[in-house]
């Protein structure tokens, strides 16, 4: 799901998500050392692949976007991953363009981030808690829906003719919404019983207290 | 779906330094996208047909871009052409199209169509490590660059990965539908591809540090901007006046 170059022109609206999606970059660039990035970025390879993945559905597939898997496992460092998964589409397959790159990388990363606030408080500490699959599997759902609503909000910022289109876009990602909770829900479950690690919400945090065995790269 | 790769056919346009195609593609697409004028947008589709001309770009990896953004834009083409208040066109029964409504749908598909043109003869013909260094050279942290290119280097081993995996699971019989226990499955090869990409790099950052890296990066080759490139830049600079002046009201 993401915005198509063309349709939002309004300087104030794509300058605003340019600002918005270069701090989320910011800030998810912070909290990653250099080793961290380099582990951001193969687990970014993991999740491009699976977003490639089709799922039949009476007749249409659809895609999966993995946002709500993607803050429980990245948590800030989605933003990164989402910019270079974005500027990989657009130059591998066209999709998106420049002047849109930073609203779209807001309407994927935000609900991923929002999720991750949602599992450790406001605070933001990884609270190491492990999700239930249930609770996953809503948020999952919960995160589809926050980027239909983002990109549905944009297309409203267009003019009131774009009021049914952004209504019929949230209506279709109803059903998009239901497969991403069970996958995500199922994904967490064996997680869980494989790599517990990778949904404690510290996998890609830098760690001060491990010297030894995290990389220093001053 | 197949990915077509064209950034190599050696045209002049591959041979101009990638920070200029970069900084040209974005004057260029910016500007495009504040124009409304209908003429100022097509020339903007004209420039982006001679780019790909002049880049060798092959049909296929054309219209793998074009015809899912049209089949896209043109739903909504019908919806604003019906939609939107103005004098009649043409009715269908009811429903009546009006001339500011095409006006809008087309501009907003010209918009469309001219962008994705230009940036594919653009940037879709950079080279992914030419591509990083670019951006290095332009400022981008090298953080982001290095997540950039490693993650280019991985998706093609964990899409791998993930056919193996899913070759596995039809073996064993799993015709996918809509059913939960597609979902289940399909939730546990996404979770494998995780866990695998996980270890897999975490491998690959201990063999990194082993080789003594640091986070920059050390580039084989100098690159220089010559005459052709701030000859293009000109064109491009002198091409979005053009267009600024024809289409500004």
């Amino acid at each position: 799901m993401h915005l198509a170059e063309g349709i939002v022109t309004s300087p104030l609206v794509l300058g605003g998500g340019v600002l918005l999606a270069a701090g989320g970059v910011a800030i998810g660039l912070r909290k990653l050392d250099e080793a961290h990035a380099l582990r951001t970025a193969v687990l970014g390879s993991g999740f491009f692949v699976a977003s490639l993945v089709h799922i039949p559905l009476a007749g249409v597939s659809v895609h999966l976007t993995l946002t709500g898997l993607l803050g429980i496992v990245l948590g800030w460092a989605a933003f990164p991953a989402v910019l270079v998964g974005l500027v990989l589409q657009s130059v591998l397959f066209g999709f998106g363009g420049i002047t849109t790159l930073g609203l779209n990388t807001c309407i994927m990363a935000l609900p991923a981030v929002a999720v991750y606030y949602a599992r450790h408080g406001l605070s933001g500490r990884p609270t190491g808690k492990m999700p239930s699959p249930w609770l996953s599997g809503l948020l999952g759902g919960l995160s589809v829906a926050l980027s239909a609503l983002l990109l549905g909000l944009l297309l409203c910022t267009v003019g009131e003719d774009f009021f049914p289109i952004a209504g019929a876009i949230l209506l279709a990602h109803v059903p998009v919404m239901l497969v991403e909770a069970g996958v995500t829900a199922s994904a967490v479950g064996f997680l869980h019983k494989v790599s517990p690690e990778l949904l404690s919400g510290h996998a890609l945090e830098k760690d001060p207290g491990e010297q030894e065995s995290s990389v220093s790269c001053d | 779906m197949d990915i077509i790769l064209f950034n190599d056919t050696g045209s002049w346009i591959h041979r101009l330094d990638p920070r200029a195609r970069l900084i040209g593609a974005t004057i260029l697409t910016v500007l495009l996208s504040q124009m409304t004028a209908l003429p100022v947008l097509g020339w903007g589709c004209a420039l982006g047909v001679v780019g790909l001309l002049v880049a060798r770009v092959p049909l296929a990896a054309i219209l793998q871009r074009l015809v899912p953004l049209n089949a896209l834009l043109s739903l909504l083409f019908l919806v604003l052409l019906f939609t939107t208040p103005g004098d009649a066109l043409f009715r269908i029964g009811s429903v009546v199209a009006t001339g500011d409504g095409f006006y809008r749908a087309m501009g907003i598909l010209l918009k469309a169509n001219s962008i994705v043109l230009i940036l594919t003869s653009l940037i879709g013909t950079i080279e992914f490590v030419a591509l990083g260094r670019a951006l290095e050279q332009l400022h981008v942290p090298a953080k982001l660059v290095n997540i950039l290119l490693f993650t280019v280097r991985y998706i093609d081993l964990m899409l791998t990965e993930y056919e193996r995996l899913s070759q596995a699971a039809l073996l064993r019989g799993f015709q996918p539908g809509a059913n939960p226990h597609t979902l289940r499955t399909i939730g546990y090869l996404i979770g494998m591809v995780l866990v695998r990409s996980y270890e897999r790099g975490g491998r690959m950052v201990e063999a990194m540090k082993l080789r003594g890296y640091d986070g920059t990066l050390r580039w084989a080759h100098p690159t220089a901007f010559r005459t052709q490139d701030f000859g293009f830049l000109a064109g491009v600079t002198g091409i979005a006046l053009i267009l600024l002046g024809v289409g500004w009201r």
